[in-house]
């Protein structure tokens, strides 16, 4: 787990800023062409570790934003107007990373990091639903200016075949500006696979088929949410009368459009029960569906809260867990288990397990250090707690293990 | 898609959906049984330099290779056309009207926006480098002559006297032509791609 933000040193900046930080080799090879976008010397800031800055002073005098060095600042250096040091974390910003600074705040906030699957464009704050396991409880503010972040934000990333995801809050509630921002992406990060979260309810408006055939985007994926085979069930879980109508009404709008659609479940004690019927569900009536992902529950934001409604242990959900996923694997249908500890499946569904939780918030606990599947395991969210501890939690022995590392074949 | 498809898809060991790796029966076999290894399968050998000795350098200050194109095998990842490339233009989907506007005034307008872009013509020729093209290469040059200890003035773009003198200075130190100019195997020395 590598945290996505840290302190640096106060420095003095007037406005935010968005900021790609760039190593002096990486400038003399590439220049500018780092960025995927436009840019401009403006946009950079140079890695100057403090050997680097006490051999050659004069690359100060480089045009550009400012300089970055990953440490204290030596005894006697000279520093630029915009120079951040002393960061208290000297991992979190490397080369290649785009940075955002706010004025009167030293805290520093990654926005892309070079190389990670987990890279996120995040649309906004608000949301149309209010799920009793949100992670990111919804707030109602006008942050359109996400918008303009997220396009500057693309302009700076690296090319490259990375998995970008967009996320919220609901993207769609910003129609406009989503559609401004994934035909960003085609043009300028043609290379990278998107991945949008929706609840898919806004999709009802038959208006977005046209905008999205028209869009086009050959790498576009859209993960929407669907918690049951009923309406009671799904509208009371995502706590909005009339959703589960409208999320189904936008996945056909969606099929229509020809996009690649996968359904999220997210496992509580409240979907669990029926879990084959959905799969059931999922097979007769959505038959354009590219993957389902069965997702452990993360236990963060609304969650805590609603602990006692939620919380199953996986292990008394193994059973139509076991059924759903099967159901689907043997009629054609993608299908993956995400978050959930290989400790609590049994060996026959650890071809479905994958290693689902992004690089920034995963991490494995004491119980884990002994066990021999680790490397291959979800592991946990960092905001993991014993509350939300299975009883079924136990290091794997290399014997166990093997018998996982067969059945996955 | 139906469902004969779908059989299709799971007999085929294929995955739709980028990014994930799903767990799918029958991969394909690697090579036909019957392959032979063959003088013509020797893995290609790539001439080690950054830039091609062909490439088009519209920097070097001589025109004697301007027809050529070949600079596109060293250009692949970016954005598949050949040669040089302009930067690219993000322009808006024409049909939708930007009903969003900048951040709150408290923050002022448009947060993000480069203060002082530089606005290179849109269309730049393939035989003039604009201004701020040559000078972006210039700082890149010094930088690099910097780095190396050939350069200790502003790097400012500017190809002055101290700048042509140090990359004079680097030329004959590495066996190159002293010419005092940005040719392919000056850049190419100093690890510098063109653009």
């Amino acid at each position: 787990m590598l945290a996505k933000e840290t302190h640096f040193a106060p420095h003095a900046i007037t406005e935010p800023r968005l900021l790609k930080v760039i190593s002096v080799e990486e400038f003399i090879e590439k220049g500018l062409a780092v960025c995927a976008g436009d840019a401009c010397l403006s946009d950079l800031l140079v890695w100057l570790p403090s050997d680097m800055l006490l051999q050659n002073p004069h690359l100060l005098s480089l045009p550009v934003a400012g300089f970055i060095t990953p440490g204290t600042l030596p005894e006697g250096a000279q520093s630029a107007p915009l120079h951040l040091h002393s960061p208290s974390d000297q991992q979190v910003v490397q080369p290649g990373d785009v940075i955002a600074l706010t004025p009167s705040s030293t805290l520093v906030r990654v926005l892309y990091r070079r190389g990670s699957d987990s890279n996120l464009l995040f649309m906004t704050d608000r949301c149309n639903s209010l799920c009793l396991m949100c992670s990111q409880p919804p707030k109602d503010i006008d942050d359109r200016w996400h918008i303009e972040e997220n396009l500057r934000l693309i302009d700076l990333m690296d090319a490259g075949e990375e998995n970008l995801g967009i996320s919220g809050g609901e993207p769609t509630l910003y129609r406009d500006g989503l559609l401004e921002i994934l035909a960003k992406c085609k043009a300028v990060l043609p290379e990278k696979s998107i991945h949008v979260l929706s609840n898919g309810r806004l999709f009802k408006d038959p208006s977005w088929i046209a905008a999205l055939s028209s869009l086009g985007h050959p790498q576009l994926s859209w993960g929407i949410p669907l918690y049951a085979d009923n309406a009671a069930d799904h509208d009371h879980v995502v706590q909005a009368a009339g959703a589960y109508s409208e999320t189904l009404q936008g996945l056909y709008n969606l099929a229509r459009a020809k996009q690649i659609i996968e359904i999220r479940v997210v496992l509580s004690r409240l979907t669990a029960p029926r879990l084959p019927e959905l799969a059931h569900y999922v097979f007769r009536n959505l038959p354009f569906v590219r993957h389902v992902a069965l997702m452990g529950i993360e236990s963060t934001g609304l969650a805590r809260k609603h602990h006692e409604a939620l919380w199953i242990d996986p292990l008394d959900y193994q059973e139509p867990l076991s059924q759903a996923a099967w159901f689907l694997f043997n009629r054609g249908v993608p299908v993956s288990i995400y978050n959930l500890p290989l400790c609590l499946i049994p060996p026959h569904l650890s071809r479905f397990a994958r290693q689902s939780i992004s690089d920034w918030k995963n991490l494995f606990i004491d119980a884990c250090q002994q066990c021999a599947a680790i490397d291959s395991c979800s592991g946990f969210f960092k905001s993991h707690t014993d509350r939300w501890q299975s009883r079924g939690i136990h290091p794997l022995s290399t014997v166990a293990y093997e018998a996982y590392a067969r059945s996955a074949l | 898609m139906k469902l004969l498809e779908r059989w299709k898809i799971l007999l085929g060991g294929i995955t739709l959906l980028p990014g994930a790796a799903f767990a799918q029966a029958n991969p394909l076999p690697l090579a036909n049984a019957d392959w032979q290894p063959s003088d013509k399968l020797q893995p290609p050998v790539f001439a080690d330099t950054l830039n091609a000795a062909d490439a088009v350098n519209i920097y070097a200050a001589h025109r004697s290779h301007s027809s050529h194109r070949s600079h596109s095998s060293h250009s692949s990842h970016y954005s598949g056309s050949g040669g040089y490339s302009a930067p690219r233009y993000y322009s808006p989907p024409a049909t939708t009207t930007r009903s969003y506007s900048a951040p709150s005034a408290s923050t002022g307008s448009s947060a993000y926006s480069p203060p002082g872009s530089a606005t290179p013509a849109a269309s730049a020729t393939r035989k003039r480098p604009s201004n701020d093209q040559k000078s972006n290469l210039v700082m890149r040059v010094q930088t690099a002559l910097a780095v190396r200890r050939y350069y200790q003035g502003a790097v400012d773009g500017v190809m002055g006297n101290a700048t042509r003198g140090a990359l004079m200075a680097f030329q004959s130190d590495s066996s190159l032509t002293v010419n005092g100019r940005m040719d392919t195997a000056t850049l190419n020395a100093l690890g510098v791609r063109i653009p």
